[in-house]
């Protein structure tokens, strides 16, 4: 009974962390979490999960702002990389994600907010993301889906002069074999729809919250 | 600091308060009113019974506009509606007595009906920037003229919490709504120590010609401690000088004029410095509004406002054209803009066709224009906290690394998301995709869909069962009375 009690106490605990918007929060109350014995999937998907679904929709009644929906999704990512995935390679465990995802921004482009903003979230929305940072030669690109085997690849770029560098990872996956194991989806101020179709990747997402639902779409999830 | 706009120097504010004194002191004004020029020439002015004419000395209208108060409250339902009026208090209302009303759904113009009254209240409650909702059309087509004012002030009472008015085309009038009023307040104690009521408003005939029948009104209301709004509407090259400068003298001593009369029936009473002005077009005459020439009048008057210490309004924000384009935007934009950056307390919204026609769409598109350049008119806030130096010093260098760094998850941005950031209502930001997918719609469309929405959604706050119900059965004998009385002449 006391265990249950205090389990509820501490999911509720990480839920209102996270709508605190305070990563420090987050960060010192999944530890709680993981001293009292909690499970890294149970803490992700009964507290952290539970609390950015809220967030989620709050900010869709336009009850919050968008750096809110970054606040909190940056806090339960660090939750994620710096406590959570640690603890699950200690026991051993294999993380059931929604599906892995290399992201990065194109070589010659280092405007990288877009891209961060979408790793926060795709993260906190229960992928597992591996970036790779800024200024990315499609080579790393390539590389590092054949390394982790991930089944969605996304690129983002800012200027119209380094856009074609997405059309340069689509031909490559081609060349090598693989276009077909992977899903491409496209993002940045210097990418539309009709780019995305004209190069042959498998979808386009205007903003972040829209790029989660792209995501789960290749992965079949609701 | 707070962003300004000033087009006089403080030179030129003094000169043309010196030259609106040498106006009234030796031109003076006229007053149609008797019992008006008796109350002038009680208190010492230079009366001419013959020619309906007062001169005011320039020593006797400086004393008696020191007596208005530079700030006072009008008393909404409950104190969380009450309305500051005066200092750096900025907020929007209804402009008003417009005859038309542009329909919603057939895009023309037709008669303005008393429906359109409690519809415009309904969205004006419902809009943050409007504290309290002139009803935009004064006289209902469906309503008989004589109960037009009683049928007003019901539909106002209704439709918001917040202060009431005093229809006051006439004597008879302002006391028919002043006992509404009484009533609403609580009693006629209550109503000293609380005014709950504008008199709305006091609209001289330019050059400087107070009509009987309105002075009379705001006597009256002036003497229950009712605020008065002043509004001259100087034509500039018709009704008043051709140079913005000596309609803005004619203005100022207009509006001084008239708040001579109130101090002197009920000194200390409230008063607002008001400015209507129109600019006679070249070619067709129509006294244009949405002009350079007209909001550069506001600004000034605006700026005489606070030479007085005196809260102030300008109808500056309405447009000349017929229909909710491009026109009515640009001209909207660029009234309100500058009136709201020189300090005016009221603006106003809801009309096209230079204050001809009273338009849904536009209510709510001035609404975010309001916003907009009320937050221009607050300005940049420079402290140490605002610099942000401390969270620059966190972030900028995480630009090398890997993970990258960005504002946006900060507790500073967070903090501060509020006060810093204006949040449009209307205006579209989204990605063409999601504005595709959301149907094409362009801002005429969207403000349509959103006066819809308000209308179907907003319930103003009821009133109290009780007060109501007197109300009702008080507005009842007014209108019997009024009636009767017809029947007798």
């Amino acid at each position: 009974m006391v265990k249950i009690l205090s389990t509820k106490i501490i999911y509720d605990e990480l839920v209102a962390a996270v709508l605190s918007f305070d990563a420090d929060k987050v960060l010192e109350t999944t530890k709680k979490a993981l001293d009292i014995g909690l499970s890294p999937g149970d803490i992700i998907e009964n507290g952290l999960g539970k609390g950015l679904k809220t967030v989620g929709e709050k900010f869709e009644k336009c009850e919050i702002w968008l750096m809110h929906l970054v606040a909190a999704a940056e806090a339960a990512q660090r939750a994620i990389v710096e406590l959570l995935e640690p603890e699950i390679l200690k026991r051993k465990e294999t993380r059931t994600s929604l599906g892995k995802i290399v992201i990065g921004t194109v070589a010659g482009d280092i405007h990288d907010i877009g891209k961060n903003i979408v790793r926060a979230l795709l993260t906190a929305a229960g992928f597992e993301v591996h970036d790779l940072g800024k200024d990315i030669p499609v080579k790393d690109f390539i590389d590092k889906v054949r390394e982790t085997n991930a089944s969605i690849l996304a690129a983002s770029a800012l200027l119209t002069s380094t856009a074609p560098m997405q059309r340069d990872i689509v031909e490559a996956l081609k060349k090598e074999g693989i276009r077909k194991k992977v899903k491409v989806m496209v993002g940045g101020a210097a990418v539309s729809a009709e780019w995305a179709e004209e190069i042959g990747a498998d979808g386009y997402a205007p903003n972040a919250a829209a790029a989660v639902e792209l995501a789960k779409r290749f992965m079949g999830v609701k | 600091m707070r962003c300004r706009v000033e087009v006089l120097s403080r030179d030129e504010i003094y000169d043309i308060h010196v030259a609106s004194l040498e106006v009234l002191e030796y031109t003076g004004a006229t007053f149609w009113s008797k019992e008006a020029l008796k109350i002038f020439d009680d208190y010492g002015a230079m009366v001419d019974y013959e020619k309906f004419n007062v001169k005011i000395p320039g020593y006797m209208v400086e004393e008696l506009v020191r007596k208005a108060p530079k700030k006072f409250i009008i008393h909404g339902r409950k104190p969380k509606y009450n309305v500051e009026w005066g200092g750096k208090k900025q907020f929007l209302d209804l402009g008003g007595d417009y005859l038309y009303v542009i329909d919603m759904e057939t895009g023309k113009r037709r008669f303005g009906l008393l429906k359109d009254c409690e519809n415009f209240i309904k969205i004006g409650d419902a809009l943050e920037n409007i504290p309290q909702p002139y009803p935009v059309i004064r006289y209902p087509h469906d309503v008989p003229e004589e109960l037009q004012h009683v049928e007003l002030w019901m539909t106002h009472y209704r439709n918001t919490p917040a202060p009431c008015l005093v229809f006051s085309e006439d004597r008879d009038k302002a006391k028919d709504c002043i006992e509404l009023v009484a009533i609403a307040a609580g009693g006629e104690e209550e109503l000293k120590k609380k005014p709950n009521a504008w008199n709305a408003g006091m609209c001289p005939s330019p050059p400087l010609l107070f009509g009987d029948k309105l002075t009379e009104g705001v006597i009256e209301c002036a003497k229950h401690g009712l605020p008065i709004w002043f509004l001259p509407m100087d034509n500039v090259g018709a009704t008043a000088p051709i140079t913005l400068a000596g309609t803005i003298v004619q203005t100022n001593a207009t509006n001084l004029a008239g708040i001579c009369l109130a101090q002197i029936v009920n000194p200390g009473v409230g008063v607002s410095y008001g400015d209507i002005p129109t600019v006679t077009d070249l070619r067709t005459g129509i006294p244009s509004v949405g002009c350079p020439e007209q909001a550069l009048h506001c600004v000034a008057t605006t700026q005489m406002a606070r030479f007085y210490g005196l809260p102030s309004q300008s109808w500056s924000g309405i447009s000349d054209s017929k229909i909710v384009d491009v026109q009515a935007g640009y001209e909207s934009a660029l009234g309100l803009l500058p009136t709201l950056l020189a300090g005016a307390n009221r603006v106003v919204s809801g009309a096209l066709e230079y204050h001809y026609s009273a338009c849904y769409e536009m209510l709510v598109i001035h609404d975010e224009i309001f916003g907009m350049a009320k937050r221009m008119a607050d300005g940049i806030e420079v402290n140490e906290d605002t610099m942000a130096v401390s969270v620059i010093k966190k972030i900028a260098p995480l630009a090398a690394t890997k993970a990258g760094g960005h504002y946006m998850a900060e507790k500073h941005t967070l903090e501060h998301i509020d006060k810093e950031r204006y949040v449009p209502k209307l205006s579209d930001k989204t990605s063409r995709d999601v504005w595709e997918k959301a149907g094409s719609k362009d801002l005429r469309q969207v403000a349509r869909e959103r006066v819809k929405e308000i209308l179907a959604t907003h319930v103003p706050e009821p009133p109290p069962p009780d007060i109501l119900k007197e109300l009702e059965k008080k507005a009842e004998e007014i209108k019997k009375r009024i009636l009767k009385g017809k029947k007798l002449s």
